[in-house]
This record gives C-alpha cells, structure tokens and sequence, in this order.
C-alpha cells in the first residue's frame, strides 16, 4: 500500500505543473488525483448551470470575436479588453471541462479569473499578430478543428473511463488524468487560436512534459 | 439583537394585509356556495370489486410514500449538520458554493428516495399500469433531476445574490423574484416538453373547438401526449401562460377505453382551468406561500449566517422540505377547488352528467384510483377531489339544474 502511494507521489509530482510547451496556452495541473464520489456520481449534471451559463456568454463572444477579428485586421493586434473578455470565457470553459471530465476535483466558478481553478488555463497578454494570418484564420483553423474533435471523442473516452473508475476507487486514474489534461490543452488551444488570443497553431502532441520550473507565471 | 422599528412593524402589516386581498381575490370560484354534495354509495357507483383492489393498490403507495418521506427528512437532517463539509469541494465563490451545496442536497435525496420510486414502480408494473423498464425509468429519473439541478442553482443565484446586497431584508424581493422565475418556467414548460403532437382525431378537435367556443376560450391548441408505451393510465392537463398556453391529453384516453362523451367531460375540464386562468392563479398561489416562506427560511438560517452564506444551504434545504410538508395541506385546499371548479364549469358546458359519472367511474379503473381515500391521505395527497365526491358534483349539478341530464348512456367501447 504505501508502495503504491509513493509511486502516486511520484506520478504526480512528474506531471502536476505547467504544460504548454512554451505555447501561449498552457495547462497547470495540481497533484490531488482524489475525487469524492458524490460529486463523481452527479457530475455531468452539476455543471448543467456553467454549460447553460456558457451558452449564454456564447451570445456576447460571436459579436466580441468579429470585432476582435476587424480591429486585428486593421491593428495588428487584439484590444486587451477584448482579449481578457474572450480569454476569461475560454478559461471558463477549461475549468468546466476539467471538472467534467474529472481532471479537476473542485466544483469550478464561473467567471474565468486566471488561478481560480488548480488545473488552469494560463493565457499570455496580447501580442502582435500577422494581418495575413488573422484575415484567413477562419481557414487555417480547419485542420486544427478535425484533430480537435478526435481529441474531443478522447476526453468523452477518457471520461467515461475516469467516471467509473474513480466512482469505485475514489481516485482519478493519473494516466488517464494525465491524457484528459492533454485533450483539454489541445482543445483550449484551438478555441484560443480561432479566437484570436494567440497566432501560435495549437500543440498536437499528446505528450504533457516535465513541468517548468515554475509552477505559474 | 436588532431592535423592533417602527416602519419593520409598518412593512409586516402591509404586507399581511395584502397578502389576504390577494388571497381573496384568487380563492373566487364559480361553484355556487350553497352547493351541498349527496352522499354516494362508494361501492354502488365503483364496484365493491374495483374499490377493494383500488384500496389494496394504493395502502402500499400511501406506506411507500410515508417512508419515502421519512427518509427524505432524514437524509436532509443529516446533510443540514455534515453538508457544509462538502464546501471544501468548491473553487466556484460563495455563490457558486451554495448552488452545488443545493444542488449535492437535491442529489442524496434523490440517492435516498430512489429505492422508494423503483418500488412504487414494481407496484405499478405488478398491477398492469406501467410497462416502463427499471433501467429507462431511472437513467429518465437521473436525467431529469438535471433540470432541478438548473431550478435550485437559478432560485439560489437569485436568493444568495439579494441577500448579500440587502441583507435581511432579502425575503421580500427573493420572494417576488421566486414569483417571477415560476412565471418563466411555467410559461416555458409547454416549449419544453417532447412528445406532444395536433390532435389527430378530427372528431375530438371538433368537440375541442365547440367547448372551447362555449367557454370563451379562444387561441389554446389541443395536444396529444404519447405515453402508451409507458403506461396505461388515463390522464390530461392545462399548462403555459398567454401564448405557451395548451390542453394536453394523453393518448391513452383516446385508445378506446373512454366514450366520446367521456373524452367530452375530459375536454371541458382542461379548458375549464383556461378560461378560470388556473394556471397563472396557481403561479399567485405560489408567490404568496413564497413571501412567507421566505421569511421563515430567512430566520431559520440566520445562525448559519443567513442565506448570503453558502453554509446555510443545507439547513435551507431541511426548511423548505419541512415548509413544504406542512404547507401541503393547505395546497392541496386550493388546488382541489380549482379542479372543483373545473369539474363544476365542466358540466356546465357538457350539460351531460351521466359521462361525468362514467369518466370517473373509468377512471377510477384504469388508475386503481381509491375513490374514498382516507382522509389523511386526502389532506396529505388529495390535489383533486376524490372520485366520489366528483361523482357527488355530477349528481348535485343534475340535482341543481332539475334533471336536464340526457336520457340515454352512450354504451362503452369494448
């Protein structure tokens, strides 16, 4: 037993921390793989309010992302009110998906504050973006968007896997923990880069690296 | 200690003496008030046989339902004391923490009471009224406390919200608030549900249509509601307000088991709760149980805080189920004066008893329905007037208006 937990310690403590490979969206990931099993049990129906809440948000973000799209096609970069705005909703959408998908264990908030979640999504401020690139992102997204939803069916897998198995154990498999998270990051990082908070492509690599030194920016 | 001010006792007074105009003014009715209902032989009208295996059928829901209750109030006096515990598992604000307390309280009871559903439904299955599958009926069941999830996190959002801006005085507005989100939901309700499909038949849209002239009811559309496949009981409802509004009945009244005059009476019965407006008068209703449970609710709490703190929502719980308990009686009052009423205005557009007498009659076959329950189960469960006494309206109404009741009975379908 105390075998086993000290390999848990080392499992975690070789993945908790921030992956991202250097891209401005990366993931932080906390070492508490344990999950209580009232919330495993109900927890595709506890984020019902963020999903509607979500919705909701989705309404201002179409409008939000259009502007954003004509100012950095005429400036060159995305207004920082606009890139927190459309940040926070991408941030939100994380913490909820983490939850959900039981990379998380707390119950997540709901406006999106930056270390408000122990698996959090870090965003770098706005930087400059090629004109060109901004006025065909519509475009270079697509093939991003087809792994996307592969990595999309892998949450959903992961998921299920993760709900029955910490449903009996009480804990989140650090594997499958581990592979949630590097959906999650893929995913966040194409909603960014369609959203215009960065022009970097997202990082198809399944892979979640040693973590940097620091834990957070 | 806060002191009594005078303008606390000034908005308590006012209140209270708005809160009986209101109730006043919602209680009217239409059935005259020196109506005296006959007694009714029970088993002359029912058939010793069907009130025997009735009787039988529902003593067990009636245990079924007393335990499920029982453990629903203990399960909630558990969660009151060890709840808050669960606020450690929230990263989501003190707002966000009270509306996944609610929603974890919502989700033990459910966990508590599952085990008293599945058995009302081997009961159901054991006398031939329900054919749905265990496994179907509680994943429909899971699935379906989502949208309690979604009701309790909105009444909380609002609930919490108010009292940390206005403190203790939150009652007031949350119970307006309460109000207006059951305007939402019930004006949105028929938009939600699935499985309604235009009636079919264009024998029952004609008699629709001419009852709904007779009443002044103009704009509702008649829905037909496909549960066979689930049950076979008979059943029919009015829902929405302004334009969601609708008359729904279930495809099991129209399956042959019920005459054409029978489905007549069903008819008129609906669209008796539309022209009464009982629905947004049921919605008043609401409010004005809300504006006081509230209040309770804002006292209770008050050595957890109060409702700002998300360690009040598990007690909030335990009040508003003990609220509900005791406030049933007085609910089912008024909802059976309201189905009264319909009943009432029901015969008054049919002119025709004699299918009244055997609708409930059928109806009382096809639901195992007791048609004289005991009478802590009427006060407890009775949201209708029992079988008897509506059988007793139908003959007062025959009675009242000097035999004006047809001569002959249209024979049942076999």
């Amino acid at each position: 037993m105390e075998r086993l937990d000290d390999e848990l310690s080392a499992r975690r403590a070789a993945t908790a921390g921030r992956h991202g490979s250097g891209h401005p969206l990366a993931i932080l990931l906390d070492g508490d793989l344990r999950r209580p099993r009232l919330l495993v049990a109900f927890r595709p129906l506890l984020v019902v309010p963020h999903l509607c809440w979500l919705a909701l948000w989705a309404l201002l973000v179409t409008p939000a992302v259009v502007a954003a799209w004509v100012v950095a096609l005429v400036s060159g970069r995305v207004p920082t009110g606009l890139h927190r705005f459309l940040a926070a909703f991408v941030r939100t959408a994380a913490h909820v998906s983490a939850f959900l998908h039981l990379v998380g264990r707390p119950y997540p908030g709901f406006l999106g504050r930056e270390g408000s979640y122990p698996v959090d999504l870090t965003i770098a401020p706005p930087a400059r973006q090629r004109r060109l690139g901004v006025l065909a992102r519509l475009a270079l997204v697509l093939p991003a968007l087809l792994i996307e939803s592969a990595y999309t069916l892998l949450a959903l897998v992961v998921g299920v896997l993760a709900w029955c198995a910490a449903l009996v154990t009480g804990r989140m498999p650090a594997g499958l923990r581990d592979l949630g998270a590097a959906a999650l990051r893929y995913q966040a990082q194409t909603v960014g880069y369609a959203l215009l908070l960065t022009s970097r492509y997202p990082d198809a690599s399944p892979r979640l690296e040693t973590p940097l030194p620091e834990a957070r920016p | 200690m806060t002191a009594v001010r005078p303008w606390h006792v000034a908005v308590l007074v006012s209140s209270g003496v708005a809160w009986i105009a209101a109730a006043w003014a919602l209680a009217g009715t239409v059935v005259p008030d020196d109506l005296a209902l006959p007694a009714v032989d029970v088993e002359g009208v029912f058939g010793a046989a069907l009130v025997e295996r009735a009787e039988r059928y529902e003593r067990f829901l009636y245990v079924n339902w007393a335990l499920a209750q029982i453990a629903m109030l203990a399960t909630l006096v558990v969660y009151a004391r060890r709840g808050v515990r669960l606020a450690r598992e929230s990263a989501a604000g003190p707002v966000g923490t009270g509306m996944l307390l609610g929603m974890l309280g919502l989700a033990v009871v459910w966990l508590t009471t599952l085990p008293f559903s599945v058995a009302a439904l081997w009961w159901d299955r054991r006398h031939g009224l329900s054919q749905a599958g265990y496994l179907h009926a509680v994943l429909g069941d899971w699935l379906a406390l989502g949208g309690m999830f979604l009701a309790i996190s909105i009444a909380l959002l609002v609930v919490m919200t108010l009292a940390r801006r206005l403190g203790p005085w939150w009652w007031i507005p949350g119970a307006l608030a309460l109000g207006a989100i059951a305007v939402g939901l019930v004006f949105a309700d028929p938009y939600l549900r699935t499985g309604l499909e235009p009636a079919r038949e264009g024998r029952v849209e004609q008699a629709y249509e001419r009852l709904a002239r007779a009443q002044g009811v103009a704009g509702v559309p008649l829905r037909i509601e496909k549960v066979s496949d689930v049950t076979t009981e008979a059943n029919a409802y009015a829902s929405g307000l302004g334009p969601s509004r609708r008359v729904v009945l279930w495809d099991t009244l129209l399956d042959g088991r019920f005459t054409e005059r029978e489905v007549d009476v069903v008819l008129a019965h609906e669209l008796a709760h539309q022209a009464r407006d009982h629905v947004p008068k049921a919605v008043g209703w609401f409010a004005l149980f809300a504006l006081p449970g509230a209040l309770v609710l804002s006292l209770v709490t008050r050595s957890r805080g109060g409702m700002a703190q998300p360690a009040a929502v598990p007690l909030a719980l335990l009040a508003v189920a003990v609220l509900q308990l005791v406030a049933t009686p007085a609910a089912n009052v008024v909802s059976r004066r309201m189905e009264a009423e319909a009943d009432w205005k029901a015969l008054e557009t049919t002119r025709d008893p004699a299918a009244a007498r055997g609708l409930f009659r059928e109806l009382a076959a096809t639901s195992l329905a007791d048609p004289s329950p005991p009478a802590w189960a009427r006060l407890l469960l009775g949201t209708h007037p029992t079988l008897a006494d509506r059988v007793a309206m139908a003959e007062a109404w025959a009675e009242h208006h000097g035999g004006s009741e047809p001569s002959t009975t249209e024979p049942r379908p076999q």
